[in-house]
């Protein structure tokens, strides 16, 4: 009886194995695709917090000065609408305690180092 | 639209001289930004928020072994998702040409090229929840908890360029598989991926003339003068204290005691040599830890 040499079947093992990994891979890969849109999808257009869904229309004109009479760095002073303006307000605000700007103001630096506040 | 705020980050609010000069431009330049820095406590802050969208951050963020570049490279990325605006390296100067008028007010996202004619990651504006960061983030995640070696990681292709530039791929997937792969070598101009939300990417006029990416016209390539530029005067020789002269790059670095993240792994790769493990491994051996650390 003829038998093939054992390179033969190890040719045939090898090309085996990886028809199977690219088949696994392929598989995998486009699995985590689509989960990660559909992730995102549902997240974005269902999840979004109101707070940034109103931020889209953070507006244009530069003003020192904030309503409330607050000792932040707030620049900005967004759309006509009141809801909206207090809403840029609160992303600002928010912003500067998590920046740590709201405790620095009388922040002390060794020399030469300076301050720098928001 | 893109909101107008401006973030900066560095290890502390106590900041150089020549750092204060470039963060004085930035507001010069555009006034109509609030402007934000936030130093490694804030960084903490925002990195330890409950980040439910991104599953397995907290997990990944594990083997983030060190604080500097990688974890700035993440919280960028988590900065603009959140809160969107503008992010810039500290030693990014303005030029005169950077003016609030710029960046175009009907694109959710602006970038410039970096050398690779990649988005550049030192300076990115973006709408809060872009498409792009999400994609972004979901990769560094994945990067990270398939990390080789937690003590030297490859930055630029686990938290890096390369990383952002996947997210902007992916972003264009609906424009790729229309236009064909020339959509990345695309510049100066508005494209439409994911959500139809718009993006842009800026090859300034220097770079342009080096690269001359394909599918440019020389009247594209003037079109954009320089905007920006990276550790400008740096080289110069500045006055340390009375007695000492040195370069303005060596003046910051000595003040602020930062060093570049190359210097800064390598230097805590040789340290950390003992945990030549993956991510996985790791969190294992942290796991184990943890277990016998509440025994005792």
């Amino acid at each position: 009886m003829y038998l093939p040499p054992l390179r033969t079947y190890f040719a045939a093992g090898a090309t085996f194995l990886i028809g199977f990994i690219s088949c696994f891979c392929l598989l995998y890969y486009t699995n985590s695709a689509n989960l990660s849109l559909d992730e995102f999808n549902l997240m974005t257009n269902d999840k979004l917090p109101p707070s940034i869904m109103s931020k889209r229309d953070f507006g244009q004109e530069p003003t020192t000065e904030n309503d409330n009479g607050c000792s932040t760095s707030a620049k900005i002073q967004g759309s006509k609408k009141k809801k909206s303006k207090s809403t840029e307000f609160d992303i600002l605000h928010e912003l500067d305690v998590l920046s740590g700007g709201h405790g620095a103001e009388n922040l002390e630096c060794p020399s030469p180092l300076v301050p720098y506040q928001n | 639209m893109i909101p107008k705020i401006m973030h900066f980050s560095m290890q502390s609010r106590c900041v150089p001289r020549d750092l204060l000069r470039t963060l004085n431009r930035w507001e010069t330049q555009l006034p109509e930004h609030s402007v934000f820095f936030h130093d490694d406590d804030a960084v903490d802050r925002l990195l330890s928020m409950d980040w439910s969208e991104f599953p397995g951050f907290h997990e990944g963020m594990k083997c983030v072994l060190y604080k500097g570049a990688m974890t700035i490279d993440i919280w960028r990325v988590l900065m603009l998702w959140k809160y969107g605006g503008v992010y810039s390296d500290i030693d990014n100067w303005p030029e005169d040409m950077f003016t609030e008028s710029l960046i175009p007010g009907n694109v959710s996202a602006w970038f410039l090229t970096d050398a690779f004619l990649r988005p550049s990651q030192w300076f990115m504006a973006l709408e809060p929840r872009h498409p792009i960061l999400y994609e972004t983030m979901t990769e560094i995640i994945h990067n990270l908890l398939n990390i080789h070696r937690v003590h030297n990681p490859k930055l630029v292709f686990v938290t890096g360029p390369h990383v952002l530039n996947h997210g902007y791929k992916q972003f264009l997937t609906p424009l790729l598989e229309t236009d064909g792969i020339e959509v990345l070598e695309r510049f100066n101009e508005v494209l439409v991926g994911k959500q139809k939300k718009t993006v842009m990417k800026v090859l300034e006029k220097p770079l342009a003339e080096r690269m001359r990416p394909g599918g440019m016209t020389s009247q594209q390539v003037h079109k954009l003068p320089h905007i920006l530029t990276g550790k400008k005067d740096y080289s110069e020789i500045v006055a340390y204290n009375a007695t000492l002269n040195m370069t303005r790059h060596e003046r910051i670095v000595k003040e602020s005691g930062v060093l570049h993240w190359t210097k800064h792994i390598y230097k805590n790769a040789k340290k950390n040599r003992h945990m030549r493990m993956t991510c996985r491994q790791y969190l294992k051996w942290l796991e184990k830890e943890e277990a016998s650390t509440e025994k005792t």
